[in-house]
C-alpha cells in the first residue's frame, strides 16, 4: 500500500473535481456540488484504511474518493474520514443506512456514524474560499473595542474548556463502556470455550440427543 | 574566451570521445580524486564554469560545473553540476517571474537533496556566461555592460521542493559553498589555481597510473550521462562565443570582504577542500564512464558497440567541424534511429535521451548552427532592452506614490511591476546595499518617501515592520495546489494522448515515466507549463490572452481593498472618506493595510505544498516552537492564516488548520502554528495575549496557547475488539474469518448488535451534548454583545 497515497490532511487521496476542468462552473458552485456528494464518517476503527472504507461504502453506491483525516503529531488516523459518492442520492442513502443500521467497518462492535459533509469541515480544500477576502487586525488595549473583545475572548476560552471537558467526558464514557463490553465479551467467549470443551462429555451428548432434532 | 591548452597537459591522453582530463586537484578524499578541468576540442572546461548541456532539440539545460571527480576504485569519472532553472521550467504563473522567451533571468536550483535518477548517455556541452546580480554585500555587482554581455543572470534560488524562491545565502549549507566558490572569491580561486600548478608533481605518479590504464584499455567508451532537469524550452539563447565566468575581473572582491568571509562560518570548508560525499544540492551527475576490459564493470551492449564503430568513422569530420564552434551537434539521423520513442515522447516527460555518444559530430553543421546565431542575435537585442527596463524600474514606484497607475500595459506592465517590486524589495533590506546604478537609488528614495507618506496615515508600530521583511513573499510561498498531485498528471496524460494518439504508449511511459520520490514534486510541476502551453496551442487567441494575463490571481494580488474595508470597519471608512488613506499601491505586494492596521488577504486558489512530515511537528512541539490558535473561523484556510500571521505579527511560520474536534459541531476551528525559534513563539504568545487578534468580519477573537494536545494513539480508540486478544481462536474457514472482520451491518439477534447499540447511544448522547453546548455558547455570546450594545447607547 502506497504511503503517499494518503498523507495527513490534504486532499490528495480524494479525486475531487475543481473548477479547473470546466470553467463554466464557478468554484463556489463546484464546491456546492461536491459537498452534496460527500459524507463524513466518524467512529471508525484505527486500523481501517481507504480500501476498507471504500469497500464498506460500495454496497450503497460508487465511491469516488476517500480521504482519511490524520493527526498532525503522529500522522495516525483519527477515526474521521471523508468519502465522496457518485451522487447526492447515494450520499443520502449512506447517511440513512448508517443511521438505521449498525454498520461496523473493519472492526466491531462500535458502529460507524455518518453525517452529510459541509464546507466548514472540508478544511484546506482547494475549492474552498476561492475569491474571498479575509480581514484581520490586531486590536491593542488602546482601542475602544478592546474591552468587549477581551471579555469575548475570556468567554470563548471558557467555551473551549467546556468543549474539552465534553470530549474528556466522552472518552471516559467510552472507556467505561469498553471495559464493560470487554467483560461481556470475555464471559461469552468463556462460555463458548466451555461448550467446546464439553463436546465430548456425556452430558453434552445427552443434550444433543434431546435437542438434536432442533439443531438440524 | 576559451583558454589555450596548456603545454604540460599535452601528455594527458585524449580518450575516444575527445575528452582530455586536466590537472588533478591536490585534494583527494577516500573515494575520489578531483580534476580541475577537462578539455574537449581544445576548449577547457573548468570547475565553476557555466555550461549549456544540450540534450536534444530546443534550448539547452543551464548548469554550472561543480565538481569533476573520478572514483578511485572503478575509475568512473563524474561531473557534478548545479542546475539552473529557466523561467519556462518553473511552475506557471508565479507572480514575480518573467515568462517571456527572451527573459535573461534564470534561477538557481535549490532545495532538493535528491539527485536525478535518469541518465542521458551523451550530450553536447558548451560554455555560457552566468552572472549573479543579487543585490547583496557579498556579491560583486556586475556592471550593466557585463549583464548585457552575459547569457543569463540570476539573483534568486528556486526551491524545487517547497516551490518558493529563496534568497541566495552564502551562509547556508546547501548553496553556500557553491556561491562562495563561484562568485565571491574569484581572486582567491585564481591564486589557488596558480598554486596548484606546483602540486601537480606530487600527483603525477598517480596520474600516470590513470593514464596507463586509459591507454591500455583499447576499447573504451565514454558515456556522458547527463542527469538533468526536465527540458521545457521554448526559446533558444545560445551564443557562439564561449566565455568564462571565473575569468571576469578577479580583482573585484575587496580584501575586507574576503576577510569577512574567512571569518564567517564554514568558509574553510569551501576554500578548496572538496568534501566529497556532500554533493551540492540538486547537483546531478554527468558521468564520463569508462568501460575498460580489465575493469570489466561495464559490458558494452550491441548498440554501444555499433555506436563506437560509428564514432571511429566520424572522428575526422568531427574534428573539422568543431574548430569554429563549441557545439557538438547531434547527428539527427542516428538520434532518430536510436531514440525513436524519445522523439515521440511528450516533451515534458523526463526522458532517457541518447544524444551524442561521444564523438560523432554533425556533418550538417550549417543546419544546426544557423538558427542559433540568428536567434541569439535577436535575443541579444531584446535582452539589452530588458536590462534597460530593469534599470528604469524606479519610475513606476514614483508614479504609485502620486497615485497614478504605471503607464505600461499588458505584459510589459506586469514585467515592470515585477522588476520594480524587486528593486523595492532589495532596497528595503537592512543590510548595507551597494549602489551600482543611480536609478536604483532613485527607486529607493522614492520608495522610502512613499513609505513615509503611508506611515503617517497608519497607526501603531506595524507600518514600519510591514516594510521590514523584504524576502518574504506570501504570494510566492503558497504556489502549491495540492490537488495537482494525482489529478494533474492524469490531465496531462490525457492531453498527450490527444496529441500523439498512437505514439504515447504505456511502454514508453513505463520506461521513462517513473521517478524517484524526491523528484516527483519537481517533475509534476514541470508538467504544468507544458500542459498549459499545449492546451493553448489549440487556439491562438487563448495563447495571446494568456500572455497578456499570466494568471487569474495576479490582478487580484494587487487588488485594492475597497468594499470590504468600508463595510467591516467604521474607522477605516472614516479615514477613507476624509481621503487620508493612500490608495493601495501596486508595490504593496498582495496585502494592503488600511487604517488601524487592518489587513486584507485576498484568498487564492493557491495552496502550500503538503506539510505532512510529523517530524516537523514533533520537533517543534518538543522545542516549544509550536502554538495552538483556537476559536478560528472554520472557513479559514491554512494559507490565509499563514499570510495573516506573517503580516500582522511579522513572523515566518508554518500553519495548519487542525481537523475538527467534533464533526457534528464545527463552529470553530483550531490551528497549529510553528515558528522558527522558541523565543519567537513566546513573543507571539505575549503579543496575542496582550492584544487581541481578530480575523474575519464577525470579529471573533483568536485565542493562543502553547501547543499541548494529547497525542493520538491507538489506545485512545475504544470499542474495537480483537477477539484473539481474549484467547478466542476462530476455528473457521478463511471466508468466515473475513466475514467477521470485514464491514457488515450487525444482525439484530447477536451479541454484537447489543454492544453496538450501546455505542450508538453514546454517539447520539454526544451529538446532543455538543448541540446543547453550542446553543448555550451562542446565548452567552449574544448576551455579551447585548451588554456592550447597551453600553454604547
Amino acid at each position: 500500500m502506497k504511503r503517499d497515497l494518503d498523507t495527513w490532511w490534504d486532499w490528495r487521496a480524494a479525486t475531487t473535481t475543481t473548477g479547473d476542468e470546466d470553467s463554466s462552473i464557478s468554484p463556489e458552485a463546484a464546491l456546492e456540488l461536491l459537498v452534496q456528494k460527500c459524507v463524513v464518517l466518524d467512529n471508525l476503527s484505527p486500523v481501517s484504511y481507504v480500501h476498507t472504507i471504500r469497500t464498506a461504502l460500495e454496497q450503497f453506491g460508487k465511491v469516488r474518493g476517500v480521504k482519511l483525516v490524520r493527526d498532525c503529531q503522529t500522522c495516525l488516523f483519527t477515526g474521521v474520514a471523508f468519502a465522496e459518492m457518485e451522487s447526492k442520492e447515494q450520499r443520502d442513502q449512506v447517511v440513512k443506512e448508517l443511521k438505521d443500521y449498525l454498520l461496523m467497518i473493519g472492526q466491531m462492535p462500535r458502529p460507524a456514524r455518518a453525517i452529510p459533509a459541509c464546507p466548514e469541515l472540508m478544511i484546506d480544500h482547494p475549492l474552498r474560499s476561492f475569491s474571498r477576502k479575509v480581514s484581520a487586525r490586531l486590536v491593542t488595549p488602546k482601542n475602544p473595542r478592546y474591552a468587549q473583545l477581551r471579555e469575548t475572548a475570556i468567554q470563548e476560552n471558557i467555551h473551549y474548556a467546556h468543549q474539552s471537558a465534553l470530549i474528556q467526558h466522552r472518552k471516559e464514557e467510552e472507556l467505561k463502556l469498553e471495559k464493560t463490553q470487554q467483560r461481556i465479551c470475555q464471559e461469552n467467549i468463556d462460555k463458548l470455550k466451555f461448550l467446546e470443551g464439553q463436546k465430548s462429555s456425556d452430558a453434552f451428548k445427552l443434550v444433543k440427543q434431546i435437542h438434536g432434532g432442533l439443531r438440524q | 574566451m576559451a583558454t589555450a591548452v596548456d603545454r604540460d597537459q599535452s601528455h594527458t591522453t585524449e580518450d575516444l570521445y575527445g575528452v582530455r582530463w586536466g590537472r588533478l586537484k591536490p585534494v583527494k578524499t577516500e573515494h575520489y580524486t578531483y580534476y580541475e578541468s577537462f578539455y574537449l576540442d581544445g576548449v577547457e572546461y573548468r570547475v565553476n564554469d557555466a555550461v549549456y548541456l544540450h540534450a536534444r532539440d530546443g534550448p539547452p539545460y543551464i548548469a554550472q560545473i561543480a565538481k569533476l571527480r573520478q572514483n578511485i576504485v572503478n575509475r568512473k569519472r563524474t561531473m557534478l553540476v548545479r542546475w539552473f532553472f529557466r523561467p519556462c521550467e518553473l511552475p506557471p504563473r508565479l507572480p514575480d517571474v518573467d515568462y517571456s522567451e527572451n527573459s535573461k533571468e534564470i534561477f538557481m536550483a535549490a532545495g532538493s537533496q535528491h539527485t536525478k535518477s535518469f541518465q542521458n548517455p551523451g550530450c553536447t556541452i558548451k560554455k555560457c556566461t552566468i552572472l549573479c546580480t543579487a543585490n547583496e554585500t557579498w556579491n560583486r555587482m556586475p556592471s550593466a555592460e557585463e549583464i548585457a554581455a552575459a547569457d543569463h543572470v540570476f539573483d534568486r534560488a528556486f526551491d524545487a521542493v517547497k516551490l518558493r524562491f529563496n534568497r541566495l545565502d552564502p551562509s547556508k549549507e546547501s548553496c553556500g559553498e557553491f556561491l562562495r566558490s563561484c562568485f565571491i572569491k574569484e581572486k582567491l580561486k585564481v591564486e589557488r589555481s596558480d598554486r596548484s600548478g606546483q602540486e601537480v608533481k606530487g600527483n603525477r605518479e598517480f596520474r600516470k597510473d590513470v593514464i596507463g590504464r586509459g591507454t591500455n584499455s583499447g576499447s573504451q567508451s565514454n558515456m556522458v550521462n547527463v542527469v538533468g532537469p526536465r527540458n521545457q524550452f521554448s526559446g533558444l539563447q545560445a551564443d557562439q562565443t564561449s566565455r568564462r565566468v571565473s575569468s571576469e575581473d578577479p580583482t573585484a572582491v575587496s580584501f575586507t570582504e574576503r576577510k569577512a568571509f574567512q571569518r564567517s562560518e564554514g568558509w574553510k570548508r569551501s576554500s578548496g577542500e572538496m568534501l566529497d560525499d556532500q554533493r551540492p544540492t540538486n547537483a546531478t551527475r554527468v558521468d564520463l564512464k569508462r568501460s575498460s576490459k580489465d575493469a570489466g564493470h561495464d559490458i558494452p551492449t550491441d548498440s554501444q558497440k555499433r555506436r563506437r564503430l560509428d564514432s571511429f568513422r566520424g572522428t575526422v569530420q568531427e574534428k573539422n567541424a568543431h574548430v569554429a564552434g563549441g557545439y557538438r551537434e547531434i547527428e539527427k539521423a542516428r538520434l532518430n534511429s536510436q531514440t525513436r520513442d524519445m522523439s515521440v515522447l511528450p516533451r515534458d516527460r523526463p526522458s532517457k535521451i541518447q544524444l551524442i555518444d561521444g564523438n560523432k559530430f554533425s556533418e550538417r553543421k550549417h543546419e544546426g548552427t544557423e538558427p542559433y546565431t540568428s536567434l541569439s542575435n535577436r535575443s541579444n537585442k531584446t535582452r539589452i532592452n530588458q536590462v534597460g527596463g530593469a534599470r528604469e524600474a524606479a519610475i513606476p514606484s514614483r508614479l504609485v506614490r502620486e497615485g497614478v497607475p504605471p503607464p505600461s500595459t499588458g505584459k510589459n506592465r506586469l514585467a515592470d511591476q515585477h522588476k520594480s517590486s524587486r528593486i523595492l524589495e532589495t532596497n528595503l533590506q537592512s543590510q548595507p546595499v551597494r549602489h551600482h546604478h543611480s536609478s536604483a537609488e532613485r527607486a529607493r528614495s522614492s520608495s522610502l518617501e512613499h513609505r513615509r507618506s503611508e506611515g503617517a496615515v497608519r497607526e501603531g508600530p506595524r507600518d514600519e515592520r510591514h516594510g521590514a521583511y523584504p524576502d518574504k513573499a506570501p504570494s510566492l510561498k503558497n504556489v502549491r495546489d495540492t490537488t495537482w498531485d494525482m489529478r494533474q498528471a492524469k490531465d496531462v496524460q490525457m492531453h498527450l494522448k490527444h496529441q500523439h494518439p498512437k505514439s504515447t504508449t504505456t511502454s514508453s511511459r513505463t520506461q521513462y515515466g517513473p521517478q524517484v520520490r524526491g523528484d516527483r514534486t519537481y517533475t509534476e510541476d514541470a508538467l504544468r507549463p507544458s500542459a498549459k502551453v499545449e492546451k493553448s496551442r489549440d487556439n491562438a487567441e487563448d495563447e495571446a490572452s494568456r500572455k497578456l494575463k499570466p494568471g487569474p490571481y495576479l490582478e487580484d494580488l494587487f487588488e485594492r481593498p475597497d468594499r470590504t474595508s468600508g463595510r467591516s470597519f467604521k474607522a477605516s471608512e472614516n479615514h477613507r472618506s476624509s481621503g487620508a488613506v493612500v490608495s493601495a499601491p501596486v508595490l504593496e505586494r498582495a496585502f494592503s493595510t488600511g487604517a488601524n492596521g487592518e489587513l486584507y488577504v485576498p484568498s487564492k486558489k493557491i495552496f502550500k505544498f503538503s506539510w505532512d512530515e510529523k517530524k516537523i511537528v514533533e520537533e517543534a512541539v518538543s522545542n516549544g516552537r509550536a502554538l495552538l490558535l483556537k476559536n478560528l473561523d472554520p472557513y479559514l484556510n491554512s494559507v490565509e492564516l499563514e499570510a495573516i500571521l506573517e503580516n500582522v505579527l511579522d513572523i515566518t511560520c508554518d500553519v495548519r488548520i487542525l481537523p475538527p474536534r467534533c464533526i457534528t459541531c464545527y463552529k470553530s476551528a483550531e490551528a497549529i502554528v510553528i515558528v522558527k525559534k522558541a523565543d519567537i513563539a513566546e513573543d507571539v504568545l505575549r503579543t496575542l495575549t496582550e492584544n487581541i487578534l481578530t480575523i474575519s468580519e464577525n470579529e471573533r477573537p483568536v485565542l493562543a496557547s502553547r501547543f499541548a494536545k494529547p497525542k493520538e494513539s491507538i489506545e485512545n480508540f475504544h470499542g474495537f475488539f480483537n477477539l484473539e486478544k481474549f484467547g478466542w481462536k476462530i476455528n473457521a474457514s478463511v471466508e468466515q474469518k473475513n466475514a467477521v472482520s470485514t464491514s457488515h451491518c450487525a444482525q439484530s439477534n447477536t451479541v454484537e448488535y447489543e454492544m453496538g447499540l450501546h455505542w450508538r447511544l453514546i454517539q447520539d448522547r454526544d451529538a446532543t451534548a455538543w448541540k446543547t453546548l453550542e446553543e448555550e455558547h451562542a446565548k452567552d455570546l449574544q448576551k455579551l454583545k447585548g451588554k456592550y450594545l447597551k453600553l454604547l447607547r
